[in-house]
């Protein structure tokens, strides 16, 4: 069983603290807007290490043959993070895995690989951890250890094992139209250490590096990456994304100075209207866990408040103990996804007694019930028979 | 004199919109649009302006355009036929002719080909060919084209022996080197040896060479080395790479030789630290190459104009496709470099803050209206946009700035003119891409062709009409005819082909 502890839980404003927009860059149905760091982090530094499985577990809990918990999905990369305690900049050859670094391991095309946990230490200054894979193992373990009390309404096998297994469907950053493309053509900056990914105008993916290098070497793993099934549709819907052509305040223009001010500031208002896109997420407080400290920043998975209405996002991020975002990676959950979640914590916050979660929801039971099964989770539910049905009360 | 008739104007707007793309487009993969796209808007503007102004589409051959489209022309103008009048038939055929010898032998023999294919074969294509084919070296092309020979001796029922005067010719070309116990020409005979001695293999020109010695398995650096003076100078640069590779011993690549994009090409393709190491001698052959394509084709701009500025985009987009890598940014340096020595008080303003151009790579975003704002302080006479039009830090942030700069700041009596030369061809709206509509935006096909590509800018954004568009390209026809029969007259000796340095000669160039 699942144990969480309530003391690694908190919840904060997700912000963008260290970073600030640069004007996007728009191909086909995808919108890309650069995060710029003026100073970048010299003392948390992220790697890549290169998966070859075509399917990897991952023992979550135990031992890697005798697991407890497993998470299972296509893991083609992970990443390594390193830092410094006091500050100094990272020295370590790992974290400079970028184009021209040292060859990946080379590995034979595994059909299933074997990691043992998500987050697993390396050596005392580094670790190696699957990113979006961590904050999507939460969400799949919400209430993971079922039902405490043995209701009539669960099965024999929730009753027992708990949930038992969760498994959400994602869709390959290739599947989302002109997404490859509008990775593969997008310039990037100087000092850029993130991007905030819009497909059909609607926010997608935040992601977001300590350092610019890291960033240019990690650019391209965003098309490795999984995504929800709602960017699909609206980027079919919104195919060519509006890229309006700038105008700039010419009153009080009188010399080229006055014109250079005026593109600045026409540069920051535009930048930061792109980045108002993304307030689905960006200065939302998000219910987070905390997996991991390294040196002065710390690690959390965090999930969006569920039982609200809005967009959804789970995802990960570092933070340093200023509130600076080092490292910052998000997934947005599709509808079906966030009504699954919502659906299980309620059950949760009512001891898993159903009328109370449907009185707290505001459903009949009867209703509940159908709502359980039309999102999937049918299956928790204890098989009634017929004379049951037919005898049942009247608001079951 | 400004036009008064509505369709002189949009007649001038369709040419000008084929002769950019005619410089710019070139049917291979760019950074932003793949081959396929290219060549499926090129082919839909040469129909549409050969169907609607057929003349000019004749004249525009001598427009200077690259040489995949002067193909392309000459491959329509054939399998349409030829006009009715004969003082037109008489020109347009001189005009083929000409630009046909200009070119290299290699895209003539695909040209020919490519007529054959889609069964172009009236009288004036067998003439055609014919005439080139007599200007030629008949053993040297049987040699290293005898395939294309073959099939276009077919196609256009070519006598070889009343064609070039040697009984030989034939037979090779159709029976092969090995038909024969002795040939009398020597190249045909070092040919027959070489399918029996590894020595012969290395007097034969490199294409030829190369299929004898994968036949025999000869080591690559030991083939390479030897056969070295046999390439041709396109031929050389191209395997440098390669020789690098194979750990051949090559001579030094002659720098001083290379024509100036070319060379920008190939100091792009070094690393960096090999480009800090070898700077003198990079920047000794660029400058030597910008003033020898000053020489053949001086700027001549306005007379008043002093200073010249230069606005350069080195954004990641420039680094184009693995079809022609690092061509944008190569066309900007040698446009760089030209302009700084074309005796003008030059500046150039990148994209990135570059401080030594050799370094230069395609990094980046397209921020075009920051260099262009420093370009305006220095009180330019002219400044020159080289970027390839796609502007995303701001996108139409180079148009306001030249609408405020225009409306508001510049004094009056003073006029900068801004100009954009753009050597991508963007396939979705046919012509390469404009910053923006109030300034003139031509194609530019190499750093040596600014100025043809500055003759135009008058043209574009309207000053001259159509009448004086027209008047200019039969200029340029007739000077291109007269050249023509000029060196057809001095026909005893050499041919020598102008353009390009990586035509082939008749001996190999070592």
């Amino acid at each position: 069983m699942r144990r969480s502890t309530k003391k690694n839980h908190s919840s904060f404003e997700l912000s963008l603290q260290g970073l600030h927009p640069a004007p996007s860059q728009v191909w086909g149905a995808v919108r890309i807007v650069p995060l710029i760091r003026e100073v970048p982090l010299k003392d948390l530094r992220l790697g890549q290490r290169r998966y070859q499985a075509r399917y990897s577990t991952v023992a979550v809990d135990g031992q890697p043959d005798d697991p407890d918990i497993v998470y299972q999905s296509y893991i083609p990369y992970g990443m390594i993070v390193s830092f410094t305690d006091d500050g100094h900049p990272v020295t370590s050859v790992d974290t400079q895995l970028g184009r021209k670094g040292p060859a990946p391991r080379p590995c034979k095309e595994l059909k299933n690989a074997a990691l043992h946990r998500l987050i697993k230490r390396e050596s005392k200054d580094s670790f190696r951890m699957l990113p979006l894979h961590l904050a999507m193992d939460g969400f799949l373990g919400l209430c993971f250890g079922g039902p405490d009390i043995a209701w009539d309404t669960w099965s024999q096998g929730v009753l027992r094992n708990g949930l038992s297994y969760r498994y959400e469907t994602t869709l390959y950053a290739s599947d989302l139209p002109d997404f490859s493309e509008a990775i593969r053509l997008f310039e990037i900056h100087d000092n850029q250490c993130g991007a905030l990914v819009f497909v059909g105008d609607s926010f997608a993916s935040g992601f977001v590096v300590s350092h610019p290098n890291d960033y240019r070497s990690l650019h391209t793993t965003m098309l490795e990456d999984f995504y929800g099934e709602l960017l699909y549709y609206h980027g079919w819907r919104n195919r060519n994304v509006q890229s309006w052509a700038v105008h700039l305040d010419d009153s009080n223009v009188n010399t080229l100075d006055d014109l250079r001010a005026s593109l600045e500031r026409g540069r920051a208002q535009w930048a930061s209207f792109e980045a108002t896109m993304a307030t689905g997420l960006i200065g939302r407080p998000v219910n987070a866990e905390r997996c991991r400290y390294a040196g002065p920043y710390t690690l959390y998975r965090f999930a969006t408040d569920l039982t609200r209405p809005g967009e959804h996002h789970i995802g990960e991020v570092m933070r340093h103990r200023d509130g600076t975002v080092a490292y910052l990676k998000t997934y947005r959950l599709s509808d079906a996804q966030h009504r699954r979640g919502r659906l299980l914590l309620t059950l949760d916050e009512n001891d898993w007694e159903l009328a109370r979660a449907a009185k707290a929801m505001g459903y009949t039971q009867r209703r509940l019930r159908q709502a359980l099964e039309n999102n999937g989770l049918g299956r928790l539910l204890r098989h009634k028979s017929a004379q049951w049905h037919a005898n049942r009360p009247p608001d079951c | 004199m400004p036009e008064t008739h509505a369709a002189d104007h949009i007649e001038r707007e369709d040419l000008m919109m084929f002769i950019n793309a005619c410089f710019a487009c070139t049917g291979q993969s760019e950074f932003y649009a793949g081959a396929a796209s290219q060549r499926l808007s090129s082919e839909f503007l040469h129909a549409y302006i050969h169907g609607n102004y057929p003349r000019l589409y004749t004249l525009c051959l001598a427009a200077g355009i690259n040489d995949y489209n002067k193909a392309e022309i000459v491959y329509r103008l054939l399998r349409a036929g030829a006009p009715a009048q004969v003082a037109e038939r008489q020109h347009e055929g001189r005009l083929i002719a000409a630009t046909l010898r200009r070119m290299p032998p290699q895209r003539v023999y695909r040209l020919f080909d490519r007529l054959r294919r889609t069964r172009v074969n009236n009288r004036r294509t067998r003439a055609v060919i014919r005439q080139w084919l007599a200007g030629r070296d008949a053993v040297f092309d049987a040699v290293k084209y005898r395939n294309r020979l073959r099939f276009i001796a077919r196609h256009a029922h070519l006598a070889f022996d009343r064609l070039t005067g040697n009984p030989e010719v034939g037979e090779f070309v159709f029976a092969g080197a090995r038909s024969r116990k002795q040939w009398q020409a020597s190249l045909f005979e070092t040919v027959r040896r070489a399918w029996y001695e590894e020595a012969a293999i290395y007097e034969l020109p490199y294409t030829i060479a190369e299929g004898f010695a994968s036949r025999r398995r000869i080591p690559r650096e030991r083939f390479l080395q030897r056969i070295e003076s046999r390439m041709t100078v396109g031929e050389r640069q191209r395997l440098e790479q390669a020789g690098r590779r194979a750990r051949a011993k090559l001579a030094e690549l002659d720098l001083a030789r290379m024509p100036l994009t070319r060379l920008a090409l190939y100091i792009l393709s070094r690393p960096r630290e090999e480009r800090g190491t070898e700077r003198e001698a990079f920047e000794a052959a660029l400058r030597k190459a910008a003033l020898r394509a000053l020489r053949r084709a001086p700027l001549r701009l306005p007379a008043h104009v002093r200073r010249v500025c230069a606005v350069l985009d080195c954004s990641f987009s420039s680094r184009a496709s693995t079809h022609k890598p690092n061509r944008p940014l190569a066309v900007a340096l040698g446009a760089h470099e030209l302009l700084g020595q074309g005796g003008y008080d030059y500046r150039g303003f990148w994209t990135q803050r570059v401080r030594d151009p050799l370094l230069v790579s395609a990094r980046g975003q397209s921020n075009l209206a920051r260099p262009l704002i420093d370009a305006l302080r220095c009180s330019p006479d002219l400044i020159v946009i080289i970027s390839d039009g796609f502007e995303n830090d701001l996108p139409g942030a180079t148009d306001e700035v030249i609408r405020i700069y225009r409306e508001r700041i510049e004094k009056a009596g003073t006029r900068t003119s801004i100009v954009h030369l753009n050597p991508v061809f963007d396939d979705r709206q046919y012509m390469p891409r404009a910053l923006s509509s109030r300034i003139p935006t031509l194609g530019l096909r190499d750093a040596e062709d600014i100025a043809t590509a500055l003759g135009f800018a008058r043209f574009a954004d309207g000053t001259l009409s159509l009448v004086e568009l027209e008047a200019y390209l039969r200029d340029r026809a007739d000077d291109l005819i007269r050249s023509h029969d000029q060196s057809h007259r001095n026909r005893g000796d050499k041919h020598r082909s102008s353009d390009k340095l990586e035509h082939h000669s008749m001996e190999a160039v070592s």
